[in-house]
């Protein structure tokens, strides 16, 4: 669900719009982590590189609104999401965000189906048959009944991508969705996640600490250097 | 049930850790089954021996106690508490008021089943609202004048009295090999379940107890033994008890003040069903501890909810996380939690009629074949409205703690690798 801009027939915008601005986010534990200013264009891939433990995650979880800044707006689809409170919040989340995770966390007591069904009630809407043609578009159409032990890794990340589409969220985060794979996979992955994004028309961001395997994204942001050190 | 819907993801994850779960609804099903079971099977014993007088009102005996008497002659158990003059019963009999007065006496047994001797009249001239005395097919009721007996459907199957078998009484209600009556009666009439006491007891004659080997009368007060071919004469007869069906509560209430406060001989235990219930209020303080014990069951059972909730918490932190970071709400969270533990207790509560269903069986089996009385085990009970509720309440509350748990989350510091 894309708020607030116009799409040509083609699925792309008209002309560059914003569809996410991060002004002056500052976040800190014991010590800044996140510090600076960001805009995302529509459609756009953007990778966020770094070393591990360097705050990349924290800034998906910013900009999920899992977490609170300290300071800073964060303006995603035309909506402040600051200024929402933690139920609208956590709406908004299931309609306008897919989160890909670094192990991708399908929820083990849920079938391959199940999985993908339950963000579509999360998000209020009901169009329940898009869940089992993404799915089987995936090639799952055996596994829908499968439970996510039963599945190999490769049949979890097609989940784990279709479970973030499913919503047709005009933004997807994936939180290191290619950690712990060998560079065939982690290749496999992103081409999987990028293409649907692409399809359903959907901005993303990749955090990823491989800088080898993001290298062909719209934009590739250091992330010590654009958060850390900018402002 | 919609993916993702709280009662969906509930499910599921029960589902998911359906051994400890399992345990936990049968802990659950132990409990609330015994708290059905302490309730309802004192409730249906107190109304099956209440309502157990066969249509009798009063019971008219020997001086003592007037438990003893009802327990003795309408439940037949216990010991006589002794016998009375013949004549008692025939001026009881012949009162105004009185309906029917029927004589019972007690002192022998077949192979501890008791033998009562009494009059036809019990059989062919019953209280109004007495169970029907039938008859298995080809029986009939004994010939006054004969040794012959008609026997409880119960004793009749647990002795192997058939129709037409013969048999030797012994001495005392306690069966004794070596107590043998020397005289044979023959069954004549194996009477159908009646669901009280009576299909236990194995009746003969009234003139069969005066007459058996080594029985003594003393209905005059000497010592006086029946002799084969001469008739008893009336002053030495005895009775160990009458039973009295009476017009009207008035005629109780004068007897009782007549026998019971102006009299030295004899006792009326009147109404029936206000002696037994003495009994269980007398024995409340016994209920009330097994009462106490079904709350404190219960209570541990919804403390092994929240033991099982509490145990799988650890491991489905990520769980939460996820869900939280898929769009879940933290009161949603909380809910389902919530929702978790309530059907743990109600799936608790639904086996527990199963469990409630095993321990009536057994409790109804033993009350009935020490007694003879039947309790109406699936009667309703407000306890099979008010456990399962109560039940389903600690289950939500049990759901607290964890819930609040899940509800207090740290999202991110979950969703890492």
């Amino acid at each position: 669900m894309i708020i607030g801009y116009q799409l040509t027939p083609l699925g792309r915008p008209e002309t560059a719009l914003s569809l996410l601005e991060l002004n002056h986010l500052r976040k800190s534990f014991d010590h800044p982590v996140v510090n600076g200013s960001f805009m995302l264009e529509v459609g756009e891939h953007v990778a966020l590189t770094g070393p591990s433990g360097c705050g990349k995650s924290t800034l998906l979880h910013l900009i999920s609104g899992i977490l609170r800044p300290d300071s800073g707006t964060i303006k995603l689809a035309g909506t402040e999401i600051t200024t929402l409170r933690e139920g609208e919040l956590d709406l908004f989340r299931a309609k306008n965000i897919g989160y890909v995770f670094q192990t991708f966390h399908l929820l083990e007591s849920l079938t391959t189906l199940e999985n993908v069904e339950s963000v579509i009630t999360f998000a209020g809407a009901n169009h329940y048959p898009k869940a089992r043609k993404i799915l089987e578009d995936m090639g799952l159409k055996d596994k829908l009944s499968s439970f996510p032990h039963q599945l190999s890794v490769g049949q979890k990340q097609r989940v784990a991508v279709a479970r973030a589409v499913v919503n047709e969220p005009p933004l997807v985060l994936a939180d290191e969705p290619t950690a712990n794979l060998d560079p065939p996979r982690a290749e496999g992955v992103l081409k999987l996640l990028r293409d649907t994004c692409r399809r359903a028309n959907a901005s993303l961001i990749v955090v990823s600490h491989d800088t080898r395997s993001v290298q062909d994204f719209d934009r590739v942001i250091d992330f010590r250097e654009h958060f850390q050190e900018a402002e | 049930m919609k993916s993702g819907s709280l009662l969906h993801l509930a499910w599921r994850s029960l589902q998911r850790h359906r051994l400890a779960n399992g345990i936990t609804v049968f802990t659950t099903a132990l409990a609330v089954g015994l708290a059905f079971a302490v309730f309802a099977i004192n409730a249906q014993a107190q109304a099956a021996f209440v309502g157990g007088g066969n249509g009798y009102d009063a019971v008219l005996g020997a001086r003592g106690s007037q438990l003893q008497l009802v327990l003795n002659s309408v439940f037949h158990l216990e010991t006589s508490p002794g016998n009375i003059p013949w004549s008692l019963y025939k001026a009881a009999a012949g009162r105004p008021g009185v309906k029917r007065a029927v004589p019972l006496a007690v002192g022998d047994n077949y192979r501890g089943f008791r033998l009562v001797g009494t009059t036809l009249d019990f059989f062919t001239n019953p209280p109004e609202d007495s169970p029907p005395w039938k008859l298995d097919n080809g029986g009939r009721f004994f010939d006054p004048q004969r040794r012959e007996a008609v026997v409880g459907s119960f004793a009749a199957r647990e002795s192997g009295l058939v129709l037409g078998s013969r048999f030797h009484p012994y001495h005392g209600l306690v069966f004794n090999e070596d107590e043998r009556h020397q005289e044979e009666y023959v069954v004549v009439g194996i009477l159908e379940p009646t669901n009280t006491p009576v299909d236990r007891v194995i009746f003969i004659p009234m003139e069969g107890i005066f007459r058996m080997e080594g029985h003594v009368l003393r209905g005059s007060g000497e010592a006086f033994t029946a002799e084969s071919g001469h008739s008893i004469p009336e002053e030495h007869r005895e009775v160990s008890a009458v039973l009295l069906d009476l017009a009207n509560p008035q005629i109780g209430f004068s007897l009782s003040q007549q026998i019971n406060r102006q009299g030295k001989v004899a006792t009326l235990a009147f109404p029936i069903g206000r002696v037994v219930s003495e009994v269980f209020q007398k024995m409340g303080w016994a209920h009330r501890i097994l009462a106490l014990v079904s709350y404190l069951v219960l209570f541990i059972a919804g403390s092994s909810i929240l033991t099982s909730l509490v145990q799988t918490l650890g491991s489905r932190k990520k769980e939460f996380a996820v869900l939280r970071a898929l769009g879940l709400s933290r009161r949603r969270l909380f809910s389902l939690l919530i929702l978790e533990s309530s059907l743990l207790a109600l799936a608790g509560s639904l086996a527990g009629f199963v469990v409630y269903a095993v321990l009536v069986f057994v409790a109804s089996s033993l009350i009935r074949a020490q007694t003879g009385v039947v309790i109406a085990v699936w009667t309703f009970h407000p306890v099979f409205i008010w456990g399962p509720a109560l039940m389903l309440a600690l289950g939500a509350v049990a759901g607290v703690l964890p819930a609040w748990k899940a509800y207090k989350t740290d999202v991110a510091g979950h969703l890492g690798g």
